[in-house]
């Protein structure tokens, strides 16, 4: 009595492939952000590489959490914005928690007492400093 | 830097408009060729009579990097040029390329500072921000017909809006010539020749420079690295050439310092 041995179709292989490519980051955002910056020169180095049209910088600290806001201009004469938030560790160093792709338009922000407001004219963005999640003196 | 130019530093003739070329006179006022130049014996200097030069037909679509590099050939059809009037590059009307006079720093949308609030349309036609109390300018705000979506960022889309700020598509007695590239639907980005021939731009609110891509000095926008890539614009669409005509400003509430 022979042993019956389970064929698996090559359509089925190729289902498998195509189904597994799928789910793989083929195609990744076009703007790459760090997740990590050991100081403020490192964030002035990515971001002038980063923004053809300059950045900006904003510091704001509430207690002891403290935060660095950048706003950059990927475009030459277009104006327009994005913006990355990083928190400021104990250490000095920073971690990437917010980022909003480009946007068209010029992003101001400021620090509201409760929360930090981006406004393209009118608020678009509002992290609340119950949002930020690091303090300076953990 | 008083080495002649090749016309073509002009910028590409488009949408019928003709090559323009320096008169031979011109040509042997500004000294001895450009490394870059095309030959001495090219057809497009031979004079025909006064005023009237033989130049290339114009082409109805963008240039190529072939044909800006000059590749012409004995089989090119010519057409009849009147050189009377024509702005030449480089000629004494074009600015001075003086960068400290606009890198002061700042940051974007300060209200301040000159750096901070022109862009390269603003570094384009020499007008200095703060405009209206902040950043600018963009084609067509002048002249109440604003970028609005990013369909309006083209080829068409910006030349149509610079021309009705009062930027001419020819020859300007007393202008000097500005060229623009585009991203389609991304950036727009301008060049202004300067009085020792070369191309200087302004990037957003960062310093004025005179180089491309690839840090090289431009002596023509068509054949420049304008690739900002990965995370930049490809600039990959060639606008042409227009011409900012003299004591060109901005009107209020726009006008610059």
């Amino acid at each position: 009595m022979g042993s019956t041995k389970l064929q698996i179709p090559a359509a089925v292989w190729w289902w498998l492939a195509i189904l597994l490519l799928s789910v793989l980051p083929m195609n990744a955002s076009e703007m790459s952000f760090p997740t990590e910056f050991p100081d403020t020169a490192a964030i002035d180095k990515w971001a002038g590489s980063s923004f053809l049209g300059g950045f900006e910088k904003h510091t704001f600290t509430h207690g002891d959490k403290s935060v660095l806001a950048v706003i950059g201009m990927p475009t030459s004469g277009v104006a327009t914005s994005e913006i990355a938030l990083l928190e400021r560790r104990k250490n000095g160093a920073y971690t990437l928690i917010l980022v909003r792709q480009k946007m068209f338009g010029i992003v101001t922000v400021k620090d509201a007492d409760d929360a930090i407001v981006f406004s393209l004219r009118t608020p678009i963005l509002v992290i609340p400093w119950a949002g930020v999640a690091v303090s300076m003196q953990k | 830097m008083t080495a002649a130019f090749q016309p073509r530093t002009n910028g590409p003739a488009h949408w019928g408009q003709s090559r323009f070329f320096a008169s031979p006179s011109r040509t042997q006022r500004h000294g001895p060729r450009h490394r870059h130049s095309r030959p001495a014996n090219r057809r497009a200097d031979r004079k025909t009579a006064p005023g009237i030069f033989l130049a290339p037909a114009p082409k109805t679509h963008r240039e190529t990097p072939s044909q800006s590099l000059g590749t012409y050939q004995e089989s090119t059809t010519y057409v009849f040029v009147f050189a009377s009037g024509c702005a030449v590059a480089p000629n004494s009307a074009n600015p001075k390329y003086d960068p400290t006079s606009w890198n002061d720093g700042g940051s974007r949308n300060d209200g301040v500072t000159i750096q901070g609030n022109s862009n390269c349309y603003a570094y384009a036609t020499n007008q200095k921000g703060p405009f209206n109390g902040g950043f600018g300018m963009q084609p067509g705000d002048a002249s109440g017909n604003p970028i609005t979506s990013a369909d309006d960022i083209s080829v068409d889309g910006i030349r149509s809006r610079a021309i009705a700020d009062g930027l001419s598509p020819t020859p300007v007695d007393g202008g000097y010539p500005v060229v623009f590239v585009v991203d389609p639907g991304v950036d727009y980005h301008w060049y202004r020749q300067d009085d020792n021939g070369l191309w200087s731009s302004k990037p957003g609110s960062t310093p004025v420079n005179n180089v491309d891509a690839s840090g090289n000095l431009i002596t023509d926008p068509a054949t420049a690295n304008r690739n900002y890539g990965p995370n930049g614009p490809n600039y990959s669409q060639y606008g042409g050439t227009l011409w900012v005509p003299p004591n060109f400003k901005f009107p209020p509430p726009y006008g610059g310092g």
